[in-house]
This record gives structure tokens, sequence and C-alpha cells, in this order.
């Protein structure tokens, strides 16, 4: 089950994917009792994405997921909880970034960190270029901003000291 | 008593009167406190004491004549009753009598004059006191007022004196004080400076980071992210 899920998360890469498969578990959750005989494939046609419905119907396919109703919930609700509990990044940076860049972005991540991390994506042009980081309790500043501040300060303390004069 | 002796009890009545009359101007002038006198008053002063000697002359002689006028009568109705008894004698009596009315009458004349001449001392005693009293008045004004100019003269010696002590004292304060607004505003004039001067920076860096911003693009951008990736797995490893 694991490895199912895992092999899902691949696809998702931002906070805001993680929110939108929650919203799509949870429409399951509601629908599973519902028409047994009609198998959750059927009913869930159209209601969810594509993505999503593809992934339902393999594991139906391969007799990943339980059959019954009961079990199913199950299933989705671990799914759940996997999903929420993906390690999250928190990354500002001062352009729209472009579905490509964010899997370059998670690919390192995961290459580099060893484990799958969902990125918290913050769009702030004051930092100019660059990015700031906030992960497992540190924050670090690496955009051009701090770099543009660092130099006009060197620039005002040298004006002002003695030596400078 | 004798003719004679009445007549010599009022000279002596007359002068103790005009002695006292001396006595009291004394008096008044020992007791009186000195004041400037004008002329005016002088005269004025010397004709209330003229009036008043003549008042107590006329009224003195009245006194003297209407007691010899008493006298005489009485006499006469005395002597009458002796004449009736001894002519002779009467006669002799009587022109003994002319004769002692005669002298009477000179002495009464005698103490006139003598009243007057008093009347004319006492003047002149009045004139020369009066006189004494503007000198002393005079004197004791010019005292003091020589007095006052010292005493003036002193103070205003002593004033100018703690008048620029004082002065001096302010003008010490007032340096104290520019000196320390001065350095109030040269402290505040560099807090502002240095205000401005931070507000400049704080200006340029936001103008650069806008500049720079725009110039950027989209390759730059993803690099420097991955760039800052690469920066974050050095401190997290």
């Amino acid at each position: 089950m694991e490895k199912i899920f895992e092999e899902f998360a691949k696809r998702i890469k931002t906070t805001e994917e993680v929110a939108f498969f929650l919203d799509e578990i949870s429409f399951l959750q509601k629908i599973i009792f519902k028409e047994r005989k009609v198998p959750l494939i059927e009913r869930s046609r159209g209601k969810i994405s594509q993505e999503f419905w593809k992934l339902i119907e393999n594991l139906e396919k391969e007799n990943l997921m339980p059959k019954d109703p009961e079990g199913q919930f199950l299933f989705f609700e671990k799914f759940k909880e996997y999903l929420k509990n993906l390690p999250k990044m928190k990354i500002e940076i001062a352009f729209l970034a472009s579905d490509q860049f964010l899997k370059r972005v998670t690919d390192y991540l995961e290459e580099n960190f060893g484990q799958k991390i969902i990125l918290d994506l913050t769009f702030n042009p004051k930092i100019v270029a660059g990015a700031i980081i906030e992960f497992s309790g540190k924050y670090l500043d690496f955009s051009l901003a701090k770099e543009i501040e660092k130099i006009f300060q060197k620039n005002k303390h040298s004006q002002h000291s003695p030596v400078g004069k | 008593m004798t003719f004679l002796n009445f007549v010599l009890l009022v000279f002596l009545i007359l002068k103790r009167k005009v002695k006292r009359g001396e006595g009291k101007i004394e008096n008044l002038l020992k007791n009186t406190f000195f004041f400037r006198m004008t002329e005016a008053f002088q005269e004025g002063l010397e004709k209330i004491i003229k009036e008043e000697m003549e008042k107590i002359m006329a009224k003195t002689e009245e006194e003297i004549k209407k007691a010899t006028e008493k006298f005489i009568e009485d006499y006469k109705k005395t002597c009458l009753g002796i004449y009736q008894g001894i002519d002779i004698s009467g006669a002799k009596f009587v022109s003994e009598i002319e004769k002692e009315k005669e002298k009477f009458s000179k002495k009464v004349e005698e103490i006139g004059k003598s009243s007057l001449k008093a009347q004319e001392e006492i003047l002149n005693f009045a004139k020369s006191e009066i006189s004494k009293l503007r000198e002393k008045s005079l004197q004791s004004q010019n005292l003091f007022s020589s007095k006052i100019k010292e005493k003036i003269e002193e103070s205003s010696k002593t004033l100018s004196k703690e008048f620029s002590q004082i002065l001096k004292s302010i003008a010490e304060d007032l340096k104290r004080e520019v000196a320390k607004a001065e350095k109030e505003i040269e402290n505040y004039k560099n807090e502002r400076l240095k205000e401005v001067d931070e507000r400049i920076y704080k200006m340029l860096g936001e103008v650069a980071k806008k500049t720079i911003g725009k110039a950027i693009d989209l390759s730059t951008h993803e690099e420097l992210v991955m760039e800052a990736l690469r920066k974050a797995k050095k401190e997290f490893f």
C-alpha cells in the first residue's frame, strides 16, 4: 500500500496539489457506501480528476484496492494520512514557476534530501531573485534582495567611518 | 494802706504781668521744634504779639483807673467826715491829697511809660528769637540735605556694584545655556542627518531591487533558485 501511495505521490509537487487530491479522496469516501453494486470506478467517472480516476481504475484492475466499501474507505483513509504527512518545504520565489521547473525542484529535493518533499510555494517579487527557504525549523534567506541590502549597508558604513572620510 | 503803697502794689503787679509774658515767650521758644519761617509768618507773629500787649496794657490801665477812682471816692468820703470836724487841718489835708494825687498821676504816667518800654522790649526780644529760629532751621535744613546727598551717593555706589554683579551672573548663565542649546542642536542635526542617510540608502536599495528584478529573465531566476537549494542542502547536511 505504501508503494502505491509513493508511486502516486511522485506526481504531486505542491501543497495545493495535496489539498486537491485530499478533496478528491474525501469525495470518493462519501460515495463509497452508495450504490454498492456499481463499481467505484463507474460511480466516480467524470466526478474526479482524470489523473486520480486513472489511478483508481488501475488499482481496481490490478486488485490492489479492497473490493468491499469498508476496506476501500480504510484504504482512502490511509492514503489521506500519507499525503498529509508528507514533509513540506516553504519556499519563496520572485517569479511564477512552471510545472516543469517545479518538477525539477522536487526531483532535486528527493534526490538530495532522501525523501519526497512537497513545496509550500509563495510568490514574492520583493525578494528580487533567488529563494527564501524554510524547512525543518530552519529559515534560510538566499534572496537577491538580501544581497543588495548587504551591499548598501556596507557602503553606508564605509561612508560614515572616520577611515572612509 | 497808704496811697503810695497802693500805687507801688499796682506797679509790681504790672511788672509781674510783663515778666510773666516774657517767660511765656521764652518757654514757648524753648519748647518749639525747629521749622522754616517765612517773612510773612514773622510779621504775623510780631503783629499778634503787639496786639496782645496792647490789650494787656489797656486792660491794666483800666483796672488801675477804676481802682484809683474808687480809692479816691472812699478817701474823699472819709475825708469829708473828718473835714466837718476840723476845717484847717481839712484844708491842709485836701492840699496834701491834691499833691498826692499829682504824684499818683505822675506815677501812673511813669508806669504807662515803663509798660510801653516793656512792650517794646518784648517785641524786640521776640524779633531776635524769631530770627535766631530762622537761622537754626536753615542750618538744620542744610545739614539734612547734605546728609541725604551723602546717603544717595552711597546707595547708588552700592546699587551699581550689585547691579554689575547681577549682570555678570546673568551673562554667565546665558553663556552656559547657549552652549547647551548649541550642543543639543548639533546632536539633533547629526541624528537627523543619520536618519536621512538611512532613508536614502533604503530608497536606493529599493530602487536597485526593482531595477534588477525587472532585468532578470526566467532562466536566471530558475538558476538562482537552484543555487539557493544547493546552499540550503549544505545548511541541512
